[in-house]
């Protein structure tokens, strides 16, 4: 537990050292200081005011069967999502890929630590700040918006959870790159273009089950696997947005990220107890 | 015997058979506790790989070898080990302090051991004044310094040190040179890769010479820098007979008083000395010639290059 604590404290002061912290809660800052500032102009106000149950005829709207208000709360999580999981990503790819360098493995690796405990400690450590990065901006947007409009929707910090399950996935992609590579720039490549890929690969399965011909066909069973191969990104952003609207959530993509950070997580550990320095 | 370090018959290859790089071949190294072992060699000799096979960070192709009584690059085997690496680089966001913190909480060692530590190290390699200056701001001589120190945090039963002594000024050579002299009075046992040969003759009990992979020559400075047969004679003044006249072929060089002589056997130096003094010359000395490291060196690489050629 001593060298389990002393990689987390590490990562924090690397973190530190890099500025991550501060940037990421100068940038959350701002983006709540903007939002503050967008609802205390008027006709944004009445606009939610007057609509807030009202279920509006706008196609989007009406689909998702919401009031103009729960768009709105929904939106503003969809920003952060996305934007907390690029944020996290450029952040913390270093945290892995800086241990590796020349003239830094050598001495960790000749130290009474085995090699998994450095990638599981990296790990947390990045997931722990970036829990507390997510719980500062979440809460500070919805204290903000919700003293705004004068309503406080309660399912929207629980958005922390969905993000940092979206990040844990992501990130453990990160660092299965970052180890066969030992190149943070292709690490983050891989991070946003893994992301990428989610949001097409959700499109795509979206798009197949309205328009359903009944027939799969190659691309569908490409779209399938690929789905089960990354991390579901989107889907744990759309599980983020039926919470805050008071759907229920979807728990097989919940499970099936589980499952899949923790493979990715083991494929990193096998390949770094395998790499030589 | 049993010994703090060895090795058997231990080979590395980076790449395939055929055209891959043969980095060691077949190296058996025994080393005793309490003794400091240098390991010397041209760069690309595979030195470095000889140490990254031993503590882990490479994994020997073939081969066997133990540390402290346990297999190569177990975590049990690293736990009595302190190693400085060739070109470390420390985290530079973290003070001279911190570094051996965070180095010692990875090797175990808890408080309030740690705080005893650190304050010990610190003090003998001299960084106690800048213990709270970040390691970004250190000269090469203070890193090698603070390297040292980590090397030192867990209070290992074997050292093992790439190049301490680079960078480091003149004076701060000597100091650490006495620190590891110092680390072998306590028991220690010190395993040096250096190029610096003066250095390793003054400290090392015991020599390898390595090339291409292999060993080429293992032995106490002692034995590695004694001319065989070979020895410097120091007669006191004389009006008589030259010592070449006396002593004829056995004379190599003369030269005030001063000669180097060979003899073929021990009867033959002993007869040598009796008619010295049958011709009435007193003998002021008479003591093994050697040469130095650096030259035995130089010697060997290079008849070791014209066999491989």
């Amino acid at each position: 537990m001593l060298k389990f604590r002393a990689i987390i404290e590490e990562t924090f002061r690397e973190a530190r050292a890099r500025k991550t912290l501060v940037g990421f809660f100068f940038l959350s800052c701002i983006l709540i200081i903007i939002t503050f500032f967008v609802f205390q102009n008027d006709t944004v106000l009445s606009a939610m005011d007057e609509s807030a149950e009202h279920r509006p005829e706008d196609m989007a709207a009406a689909l998702l069967s919401t009031t103009v208000l729960d768009v709105m709360w929904m939106a503003i999580a969809w920003i952060l999502y996305v934007f907390a999981l690029c944020l996290g990503i450029f952040a913390s790819a270093s945290f892995i890929t800086s241990m590796m360098e020349k003239g830094a493995i050598d001495l960790l690796l000749s130290k009474p630590v085995p090699r998994w405990l450095y990638i599981l400690g990296r790990y947390t450590g990045a997931a722990i700040i970036m829990f507390l990065e997510v719980t500062f901006f979440v809460l500070g947007m919805w204290v903000v918006v919700s003293l705004s409009v004068g309503r406080w929707n309660m399912g929207f910090p629980m958005s922390i959870v969905h993000i940092m399950l979206g990040f844990a996935s992501l990130y453990s992609v990160v660092v299965l790159v970052s180890v066969l590579s030992r190149s943070n720039l292709l690490a983050i490549i891989a991070g946003f273009g893994i992301f990428f890929i989610a949001f097409l690969l959700a499109i795509g399965r979206f798009g197949s089950e309205i328009v359903d011909t009944g027939e799969k066909g190659i691309f569908g069973y490409i779209t399938d696997v690929l789905y089960y191969v990354f991390p579901q990104s989107i889907d744990m952003g759309t599980n983020m947005a039926n919470g805050i609207i008071g759907k229920d959530i979807k728990w097989t993509p919940i499970f099936l990220n589980l499952g899949l950070t923790v493979s990715y997580l083991t494929m990193s550990v096998m390949a770094f107890k395998k790499k030589e320095f | 015997m049993e010994f703090a370090l060895t090795t058997d018959s231990l080979v590395k290859r980076f790449g395939n058979e055929a055209t891959g790089v043969h980095a060691l071949q077949g190296v058996s190294i025994s080393v005793g506790h309490g003794e400091i072992y240098s390991l010397l060699g041209p760069n690309g000799a595979g030195k470095t790989t000889f140490i990254k096979c031993l503590l882990g960070i490479v994994f020997p192709t073939s081969g066997s070898g133990y540390i402290l009584g346990h297999p190569l690059g177990e975590i049990k085997a690293k736990e009595g080990i302190g190693y400085l690496p060739e070109n470390h680089r420390y985290p530079l966001h973290l003070t001279g302090e911190q570094v051996l913190s965070y180095f010692g909480k990875l090797s175990g060692v808890t408080e309030p051991t740690l705080s005893k530590r650190i304050e010990e190290t610190l003090d003998i390699v001299g960084m106690k004044d800048w213990r709270n200056t970040r390691v970004r701001k250190y000269s090469k001589g203070m890193m090698q310094r603070i390297g040292l120190a980590q090397a030192l945090i867990n209070d290992p039963k074997l050292i093992i040190l790439d190049e301490p002594t680079d960078g480091v000024d003149p004076v701060g050579r000597k100091e650490i040179r006495e620190v590891l002299v110092r680390l072998r009075n306590m028991g220690k046992t010190v395993f040096l890769n250096s190029h610096l040969l003066s250095e390793v003759e003054r400290i090392s009990d015991r020599v390898a010479i390595m090339q291409s992979g292999r060993l080429i020559t293992e032995g106490t400075v002692n034995d590695l820098t004694r001319t065989k047969n070979e020895y410097e004679l120091k007669v006191s003044a004389h009006d008589g007979k030259s010592l070449s006249s006396i002593l004829k072929e056995a004379v190599l060089r003369e030269e005030d008083g001063q000669s180097d002589v060979a003899f073929e056997s021990l009867q033959e130096l002993n007869t040598a000395i009796d008619s010295l003094r049958s011709h009435g010359i007193l003998i002021e000395s008479l003591v093994p010639k050697r040469t130095s490291l650096e030259d035995i060196f130089i010697k060997l690489i290079g008849s070791a290059e014209v066999e491989r050629r």
